[in-house]
Formats: C-alpha cells, structure tokens, sequence
C-alpha cells in the first residue's frame, strides 16, 4: 500500500497528539525509514499498510509507531559546548549556593542514556571530591528508559564522540557491549515524564538539560514546557538548550546568559511572590 | 589453555555480527538479516582469523563467489564486476579481522590475533577443532556462516593473505 | 590539514581516505608502521592525524605509535588508533604508549567525525 498524503497525515496527527512532535509535508523519508523496521516487525509489507493499520490498530502498535519516530541518535557530549558551560559557568555558581545537599540534574528526554552519563562524567571530573550528585534521566519511551536504566552501550554508540580516557575509565566490557561502572550508575535514575502534561511530583533540579526536544514543538507547547520546567527549577536554577533551541520569544522569565558561542538560561534567583487578589471592602 | 567460553558467546557473537553488516555492509537497502540455518547454500571462500593465547581457537566466515564478490565490491565502493581477486581477499580478510578481533574481547584473554587467511573452503581444513558457535548472516539474499571455533593448532598465525 | 591512513587492507585504507578526503584533508598512506615511518622520513612531511590500524605485518600499529613519539618531528601529530582490537586492557596499553584516540572496528562514518572533532580536528556539528 502507497504511503498517501492522508497516511502521512494521520501519523504526523498521532505522532502531535502523542508526543507533541510537528511532522510536516516532506519528512516521508524520515517516516519510511523509521518505520520500515516497525512494519516488518509487525507483519506489514509497506509502511503504507502499516499506517493503515494504524487508524484501527491496538494502543501497543500506536506506541511503536510514536517511539519508533521520536527515537533520536544521540552522540556523547553532544555538541560539546553545553558540557564546558556546565563546567566553566554553572557549577560555580551552583556550588556557591549550594554548599552541602546533592546537586540535582535533570536530563529530560535523555533517549538512550548518552545525555545523563555524559552529564555524569562531567561531574565525576569537576565536582569537588566527596560531593554528591543525582541525575533522573527521562524520556517517553519505555524503550529508550530499559536501555538508559541498564548503562548498556554497543561498539557504534561507544564510538560516537566518547573520548577513550573516559571510555576505560568509566565503563567496563559487558560481552560484546560496554557498561558504566555501578560507582556511576547508581547516582542516576530514570522515569517516564511526558513533558506535554502535568509533570510528576518531583524534588527541585539545580541544572535542567532539555535539548533539542523543543524544536519538535508548537509555540503554545513550548511556553507550557518551559513553564512547567521553570516550576521545577531552584530558584537560580540553569536550563540548557539544544543549539538551535532559545527561551527567547516564548518565555520572558528565563535570563539568556551568553556562554562562548552559545547561550545557557537562567531562572529568577527569587521566585516571584503572587500578588494576592485585593477585595473591596 | 583453558577454553572456558562465556556462557553468552553466542549472544555475542550475533550482536558483533549484526554491529559489522551494518557498519560497514549497509547501503540503503542491504539490510542484514540473521538466518535460521544455512541449509543449501554453498560456501566457496573462508576468511579465518587464528586466536592465540588464553583463548585458543579461530573465527571463521565463509560465503559464496557472488557474496565474496558483492562484499569487495561495498567495502572498495565499486561495481561488482570491476573488483579483482585480490580485492575479494582483501575486504573477505579485513571482513573476518573486524569480526575476529570483537570476538576476541568477549573471550578469556590476553590472547593475540593472526592476520587473516582467506582461501578456497575445499583448502581449508581446522583439524582438532570444534565449532563454540555459529551465526548465519544473510545479505542481499546469500548466507555468510560466522563460526567460532576452538581448540587446533593457529596453523596460520604469520601467514598472510594468498594472492 | 594532512592525514595518514595506516592499515593492511586496501578496503579500509580507502573508507577511511574517502572518509579524510570528504573532510578537506590531503591523505596518504601506508599499508603498515614501518611503511608509514619510512615514507614520513623520506618525504619529510609531517601528517595533523594518523589513522593507525593495529594487527599489522612488519610493524604493528602499537610499535608505531611507540616509535611515533619518539621522534620530535613528529610530535604535533595526533595518533588515532582505528583497529578491531577492543579489550579494555588494549585500549589502555594504546593510551599510554600514546594514542590520542580510539575508534573500534566497526565505525560509522559519525563516529570517525566525531572523534575528530573532539581533538579539534573537524569542527564541532559537521555531516
């Protein structure tokens, strides 16, 4: 069955209404090739059928589809920049306000675990000795969540920016894939959150990584991200980006604060206190 | 010379498998696929890797002319019809290398590896060996049979690629 | 930017040319450590990245990054090892005999990238 427009369509509607992902006209490919491995899994010739399947299929074979289309390849220390923000400008600044309890990162939508233990190895070689941190990793995939969970990584992943210092100082051969050490492994942990809805319960974050999860979204999505990750900040709390990604224009509140070529955000040091309603006497 | 071999090689040696093809064998549509067996398919050429050291043994993958040609031909980014001989047992040999040498890591070591031997199937002969394992890859319609074997003597370990 | 590819198969030698070439990089090569080292010498040059294969006739990768960093003209030149050997104890011999890098038979063509990018070699975010 031919991958119609109208196909296209109703997988780009699902994929917005589940993930809050914008799949617009002329990205066919991406969603032939993703899927192409989900048809065959599932005993669909094409894609085409697949999709068809879709407007009656079960809930399970909805998710595939979603998980399948928002699986992005993540690189160790991607992009580089943000990681020396984290060291150079962050740290410092958290740490002075923060002289005893844990730091607390967030690395939202962490897919494969790549982000959260990049973030881990960072700190392992910049915290003061003896500092304690936590990392939740999160994403929407329960996929993406077993596989951040288990610290697990095969040959290609591994060789996707990991400098080989880190790589034999934090992981070891697990068979034929190569794991963090458990000294690392245990000061994260990793939860489902769908960042579209009301967020779960959770402790404040000094350090929120949301990269390249925006770009995917309408603008009212984003101001609604942004403020529900605001909410879960410290006060002077840091949110990082993707490169292309920038609270300006959608949200006031957060401080753009230049680093080298690129900028991290800054939440209010003092949370604003809300003006009670005046009744007239 | 203990060949205890972890419980999970096979595992392993599918996840390797599968890690090669599609590094190094996937171009658009050549997406590897692993077979239940090798039933009827004819293997014309073996490429081999000898293990020496902790782990005693010799990896092995063998595949028809056509497949061996279709390999070069990917590997040297040329028409099929355009690869030499000598470019078969070039790509076939750094094909069993690449395989040999992730295998080697899962098993007991140090152990050091040969450079590899590709020649004829009916030439080759690993007397005293036993096959550890096997995994059957299908590319573009032909089978490659990866075997572990272990035990026999690393017959090959200097010898180079024959012309 | 002038790199080397040392490695016994034709095949990986020109993947990883391509590959080099693709980058703006002017590439040569050499089949093993020993051709590497006497064609480094007669000609003079001396290359920002060598790619170094380690099984090896005559002379292994390993005893040429060992050799390699006992030359002084040699010793602005990054040494990346690309080799099937994957042993966590390998890669810390390789480390300490000099090897700035690591990258594990099988590659994708991102992963050479970024690696490169990580010594400074290629910029940060190229395809």
């Amino acid at each position: 069955m031919e991958m119609t427009p109208a196909l296209f369509a109703f997988v780009a509607d699902l994929v917005y209404r589940e993930a809050g992902m914008v799949l617009r006209p002329g990205k066919e490919y991406l969603v032939e090739s993703r899927l192409k491995p989900v048809a065959k899994e599932t005993g669909h010739a094409t894609v085409g059928s697949l999709a068809n399947a879709l407007r009656t299929g079960s809930t399970s074979l909805r998710t595939m589809v979603v998980e399948a289309l928002t699986i992005n390849e993540t690189s160790w220390f991607r992009d580089r920049e943000p990681f020396s923000a984290l060291t150079d400008t962050i740290l410092p600044d958290v740490l002075a306000r923060n002289t005893t309890g844990p730091l607390r990162i967030w690395s939202a939508a962490c897919s494969s675990g790549q982000e959260p233990y990049s973030i881990a190895i960072t700190l392992e070689k910049a915290l003061p000795p003896g500092r304690k941190y936590q990392i939740m990793g999160s994403d929407l995939s329960e996929e993406m969540l077993r596989r951040s969970r288990a610290g697990r990584f095969n040959q290609l992943e591994i060789n996707r920016g990991l400098p080989a210092t880190d790589l034999v100082t934090y992981f070891q051969r697990a068979g034929a894939e190569w794991e963090v050490i458990p000294r690392i492994r245990q000061n994260l942990s990793f939860q489902r959150v769908n960042l579209c809805t009301t967020l779960p319960p959770m402790q404040k974050f000094d350090v929120v990584f949301l990269r390249n999860v925006l770009i995917y979204f309408e603008p009212e999505t984003k101001r609604a991200v942004l403020d529900r990750i605001r909410q879960v900040l410290n006060p002077g709390g840091w949110l990082l980006l993707g490169a292309a990604e920038s609270t300006v224009g959608i949200d006031s509140v957060f401080e753009r604060v230049p680093v080298g070529r690129t900028a991290i955000y800054r939440a209010p040091a003092q949370e604003r206190l809300k003006v009670k309603e005046v009744t007239q006497c | 010379m203990t060949n205890d071999v972890a419980m999970n090689v096979d595992v392993d040696l599918d996840i390797i498998a599968e890690q090669v093809w599609s590094a190094f064998l996937n171009s658009g549509e050549d997406e590897a696929i692993f077979a239940a067996d090798d039933k009827g398919s004819h293997a014309d050429l073996a490429a081999s890797v000898a293990m020496v050291g902790a782990y005693e043994g010799h990896l092995v993958v063998s595949c028809s002319h056509k497949a061996s040609r279709d390999v070069a031909s990917v590997l040297f980014a040329m028409e099929a019809d355009e690869v030499s001989q000598d470019d078969i047992g070039d790509a076939l040999g750094e094909l069993a290398n690449v395989l040999g040498g992730n295998v080697k890591s899962v098993l007991p070591s140090p152990s050091q590896l040969s450079l590899p031997r590709v020649s004829a199937t009916e030439h080759e002969r690993w007397p005293g060996t036993v096959e550890v394992c096997r995994t059957v890859v299908s590319w573009r319609g032909e089978p490659f049979v990866v075997s572990l074997l272990s035990g026999g003597h690393a017959v090959h370990k200097t010898q180079e690629v024959p012309a | 930017m002038l790199g080397i590819v040392i490695d016994d198969s034709r095949a990986m030698r020109k993947i990883l040319r391509g590959l080099l070439a693709d980058l703006g990089f002017e590439v040569l090569e050499a089949g093993n450590g020993q051709e590497a080292l006497e064609l480094l010498q007669s000609t003079g040059r001396v290359p920002d990245l060598a790619l170094v294969d380690w099984n090896m006739p005559v002379m292994t990768g390993l005893e040429f990054v060992v050799e390699a960093r006992k030359i002084a003209e040699l010793r602005q030149m990054t040494l990346m090892m690309v080799t099937t050997e994957s042993e966590h104890g390998q890669i810390v011999r390789a480390l300490a005999a000099g090897a700035h890098e690591y990258v594990i038979k099988p590659f994708t063509r991102d992963g050479i990238i970024d690696k490169l990018a990580l010594l400074g070699l290629v910029p940060v975010g190229v395809l």
